[in-house]
């Protein structure tokens, strides 16, 4: 039996442990808000102290008065003493924003369905529902939700206290939504709720409602509040849920949501393409590939999160964070996209087999290493694959890279997993590290690539990787090579056509490689084809025509044709280029034509007649 | 901790705050990361807690008291980073590894023990034990820092207490089971 004495001693020990300084990055993103946040004022109960006890009694005493006041302006409003007030509660923003534009950042919703500008203090938070947008501070948290095809939505995924409940809702107009949304003022263990408060504003130029409830968690967790601005548009219902870990949020901030938040029209904003993922089953969810190169099922508490590298699939959990990359056909696979530190390189490479990956992974001891780098062999759905491994201590905390390196039919795969882990039994011992169950869950999936079909009747039709189009062209086109990955290359004689769509978020780059300065390559997410059109302009340059643009229509959407001739003088001659571009369900398309030798009006002709979304 | 520039801070002189935070920096954070027991969510804790901090400043009565108050606002600000990070639960089961400590008569184990024992306890039961066995505080001045009454300490302090001593005790067992030196 252990001695109280022993006891102490230890709990007295193990609590010296951890770190002693604060981070200075911390404190000046604090001091950054700060810069920007008014202080709130006594005026709720002037005779507050620093003891919530007191406070309590207080808002009791200011709660039996708010409602003494509600009853005797009741009464005299009744009594027609007292006018319909003229304004409401949260006025409607004006333009004149304090921020300034480039102080502002623009969060888009996943489905297109709105954007948010808001002051660079806030960033993207994960939450438990992929269906929501989750925004924060440091000390506000901002979900945001719209309908989904039913018009269903839920209004929270879990209540702050006894006073809020969350449910799923169909609401067919504002008033059935402003009623749904679970405000109550029921106190239970403690919570005194004031409110809810309600009141009207206009939301992206929809009439909306507000609803604010401010409680108290005695006794020690202080105040909260959270405050619901909801609307309706195009029958669509969009709930705006506000949470503060204080009694009054201001004005001031809600009024910045309010003013930052726009509706994207139906047309302007179709709904980016999304990568389908199956159902969760029995607690697990099935990640796909944004190129179909394999998939991975890991607990649903997992969720996709969105990275730099578009051809990546990156998922979180909790403090954890996974990117997954296959490389191309010709071996070439990003290791990762920025090192964690100086022990840690990314870079793009192209390898043939597994030593090469291995050798290119960029783990190495550059005197932080708490452990490693280490490797050991494992097996990743069959393939031989290695783990890469090292762990780092930064003030006093460890957290540990690991790599997961693989090739499957010559392509390259890796798997980067960082993040503070605990400890597991790894060859080498006990390690940080992660949980082998990890790549139990991981199948590569049979490579998609470009096909072309046999020719008949002088006709041949090449379909794309991803098979979200095809094209039917004289077989003198074959199938050819190029750089981009889900990208359709093909070639006749010294003519050739790059023809792709745009990725799981609507993103695509124009070309490959200017041929000169009338073209630029652009990475491009537009919105509407006009968007795109900007993207894929041709400039006039002194060698060159002035461009054409033309109107056509391609599968049956409305497509823009640009053409420009050239000439590179004096060594490479006359040079024709072509674009035709065109959206369809929110995807771009890009098909580009270049022949060195003739204009390619003939060439743009066959691949419109010839040319087919496929849809599903 | 100077009361001119609690003072100056409370009337909205933002280069006075600034001028406060690295005298409570350390310890705020110390107490956040040995609360959460996760260095990136002491930060969330810590950050947010310095801008509730300034905000709500001027509700401070006494600037006298300005450090414990700032502690209580951190200890709500980790009870809220518990709750987020609730609803994202960590990936994985405790499994611990010698760390190298101060004190090695914590084995691999027993930390293993602590640390589940630990993360059952809520954010204010750990406050209680961080600022009793770090911070060296007494009854009283937990009670003050905390804005809680002295027996509603030693209540929280209680059974805290006893539940990492079920800790080292299941350890304690499970050593000598396996006939390693206890």
């Amino acid at each position: 039996m252990t001695s109280k004495t022993d006891t102490d001693l230890i709990i007295a020990a193990w609590l010296s442990e951890g770190a002693e300084q604060a981070p200075d990055r911390r404190s000046r993103l604090a001091l950054d808000e700060i810069a920007t946040t008014p202080q709130r004022r006594p005026r709720a109960w002037p005779g507050s102290t620093d003891e919530p006890a007191a406070n309590r009694l207080r808002l009791l005493a200011f709660m039996a008065a708010t409602v003494v006041l509600a009853v005797t302006l009741g009464v005299a409003f009744r009594a027609g003493f007292i006018g319909v007030p003229s304004r409401s509660a949260i006025p409607v923003p004006s333009a004149t924003a304090t921020t300034s534009e480039a102080d502002l950042e623009t969060f888009v919703a996943d489905d297109g369905s709105f954007e948010i500008r808001l002051p660079d203090v806030w960033r993207r938070d994960v939450g438990p529902d992929p269906s929501a947008t989750y925004l924060r501070t440091a000390t506000f948290e901002l979900s945001i939700r719209a309908g989904d095809a039913d018009g269903s939505l839920v209004t929270c995924d879990d209540g702050a206290g006894p006073w809020e409940t969350c449910k799923r809702v169909t609401p067919t107009s504002l008033d059935e939504l402003a009623e749904e949304v679970g405000l109550t003022s029921a106190e239970e263990g403690g919570a005194i709720p004031v409110g809810p408060v309600r009141s009207s504003t206009t939301l992206g130029g929809e009439p909306a409602r507000v609803e604010r409830i401010e409680a108290y968690e005695a006794p020690a967790r202080g105040a909260e509040s959270v405050t619901y601005i909801t609307a309706m548009h195009e029958g669509r219902p969009y709930i705006l849920r506000l949470w503060f870990p204080g009694a009054d949020p201001g004005d001031v901030v809600l009024d910045v949501v309010v003013a930052g938040f726009q509706f994207l029209a139906a047309d302007a904003a179709p709904s980016p393409p999304q990568i389908e993922q199956p159902e969760a089953v029995e607690g697990l969810r099935t990640f796909l590939d944004p190129n179909g190169s394999f998939e991975i099922r890991l607990p649903d508490d997992w969720s996709a999160t969105v990275g730099e590298d578009s051809s990546a699939l990156y998922l979180t959990r909790g403090a954890l964070s996974m990117s997954i990359r296959a490389g191309d056909g010709g071996g070439e696979v990003r290791t990762c996209d920025r090192g964690a530190g100086g022990w840690e390189t990314c870079e793009s490479v192209v390898v043939a087999d597994l030593e090469e990956l291995d050798a290119s992974i960029g783990l190495a001891d550059d005197g932080q290493a708490f452990q490693g780098p280490l490797e050991w062999s494992i097996t990743l759905d069959g393939e031989p694959a290695t783990i890469h491994w090292i762990v780092t201590s930064t003030n006093g905390r460890l957290s540990a890279v690991q790599y997961v390196a693989a090739m499957h039919e010559g392509r390259p795969y890796v798997m980067r997993i960082t993040g503070s882990q605990r400890f597991r039994e790894t060859p080498y011992g006990m390690a940080v590290g992660f949980d082998s169950e990890l790549l139990d869950g991981f199948s590569f999936l049979p490579v998609r690539a470009p096909s072309q079909s046999e020719g008949s009747n002088g006709f041949r039709t090449f379909t794309a990787a991803d098979a979200s189009f095809q094209i039917r062209l004289p077989e003198a086109w074959t199938l050819d090579r190029g750089p981009g990955r889900d990208t359709l290359y093909l070639a006749n004689g010294t003519d050739r056509l790059l023809a792709r769509a745009g990725d799981a978020e609507g993103k695509v780059l124009t070309c490959d490689e200017a041929q000169g300065p009338w073209e630029e390559c652009l990475t491009s997410t537009p919105r509407t084809l006009t968007e795109l059109g900007r993207d894929v302009t041709l400039q006039a340059t002194s060698t060159s025509t002035d461009p054409t643009r033309s109107d056509a229509t391609l599968g049956g959407e409305t497509a823009r044709i640009e053409a420009i001739e050239a000439a590179e003088l004096p060594a490479s001659g006359g040079q024709w280029v072509s674009y035709v571009i065109a959206m369809h369900e929110g995807r771009p398309f890009v098909i580009r034509l270049w022949s060195p030798g003739a204009p390619l009006d003939d060439d743009v002709a066959e691949v419109i007649d010839g040319f087919a979304f496929l849809d599903d | 901790m100077d009361r001119g520039l609690v003072e100056l801070a409370q009337h909205g002189d933002r280069e006075a705050f600034a001028r406060l935070v690295p005298q409570i920096a350390d310890r705020l954070f110390a107490a956040a990361h040995r609360i959460l027991r996760d260095y990136d969510a002491a930060g969330d804790a810590y950050q947010s807690a310095l801008v509730l901090i300034w905000r709500e400043l001027p509700m401070l009565r006494d600037p006298d008291r300005f450090e414990a108050w700032a502690s209580r606002v951190l200890v709500r600000q980790c009870h809220t980073e518990l709750r987020r990070r609730r609803r994202q639960p960590p990936a994985f089961d405790l499994m611990l590894f010698d760390v190298p400590t101060a004190d090695d008569t914590i084995s691999v184990s027993l930390r293993d023990q602590l640390e589940r024992a630990f993360s059952r306890l809520t954010a204010e039961q750990r406050a209680v034990l961080v600022l009793m066995y770090y911070r060296d505080l007494s009854v009283a001045e937990i009670s003050a820092h905390l804005g809680i009454s002295a027996g509603t300490v030693k209540s929280r302090l209680h059974y805290a207490r006893e539940a990492l001593r079920g800790a080292i005790e299941a350890d304690a067992r499970t050593t000598i089971q396996e006939g390693r030196p206890a």
